[in-house]
């Protein structure tokens, strides 16, 4: 096995591992299903991070209509930081950050969630790069 | 990877950049042209640390529309000016479509 690939494969165990951990005491049954499945499968992982489909509930009486990709990385710290866990989605950067997995998932979500509002509110005044994140956003979210 | 101190980038977006804020849990910025059209946005959400580390900066740069994380410190150390700034977002989305990779 080589460096980078044993590189991948701790990083990727690290965050199933805290994952786990913190989905004992509470969390996402259907996240945690989509980190065991995708973190076996190699085609799913970039070279910083793993890929998992994002589904299910949004804050503010809202969810997923499709499974989103995103990518989690952990970040880098030296001896005496905290973990520190990125969340981001690939088409507009979207991403949020948590000391642990699900904490990270958690302001993924109320993030994500959060620029249907911001924009919708400014629809009058967006250039189209933002109004198409406005659309990417309605299409991916759903009212309940 | 630079890491930049979460304050400072704030304050640069605040300031310099004249970002619109909503601000709850998290902080989410809104940045417009001279012309008032909103052109990008990026969020710094509530984490363990107040600095903002490499993936961390890399994302936050690829959201705003810059080439580099460079240029994201480099705005936060006052030596990318907005107009300027706002060029280099405009350049990269004149069609309005994402700009995925980086």
């Amino acid at each position: 096995m080589s460096d980078s690939t044993l590189d991948l494969s701790t990083q990727r165990s690290d965050a199933n591992d805290a994952f786990l951990a913190a989905k004992r005491e509470n969390g996402n049954e259907k996240d945690r299903q989509h980190i065991n499945v995708l973190s076996n499968t190699r085609e799913n992982v970039l070279p910083q991070g793993i890929l998992i489909p994002l589904i299910g509930a949004l804050p503010g009486g809202r969810e997923l209509a499709r499974p989103i990709v995103v990518r989690i990385v952990e970040e880098d710290c030296e001896e005496g930081e905290d973990r520190e866990f990125l969340v981001t989605e690939p088409e507009y950067h979207i991403h949020a950050v948590g000391a642990t997995l699900p904490e990270a998932l958690e302001a993924f979500r109320r993030i994500f969630s959060g620029y249907l509002d911001g924009l919708t509110e400014r629809e009058d005044r967006l250039s189209p790069y933002m109004r198409g994140q406005l659309e990417y956003l309605r299409s991916v979210i759903r009212i309940l | 990877m630079g890491s930049i101190d979460s304050d400072k980038v704030h304050r640069a977006l605040k300031g310099k950049m004249k970002a619109e804020i909503e601000e709850k849990v998290d902080r989410v910025y809104y940045i417009y042209d001279e012309q008032g059209d909103y052109v990008s946005s990026t969020s710094i959400s509530q984490g363990p640390k107040e600095t903002l580390r490499g993936n961390r900066v890399a994302e936050m740069k690829r959201q705003l529309g810059l080439d580099t994380s460079q240029q994201l410190i480099d705005l936060v150390q006052c030596r990318l000016s907005r107009k300027d700034t706002l060029e280099i977002m405009q350049r990269n989305r004149p069609s309005g479509t994402p700009r995925r990779g980086c």
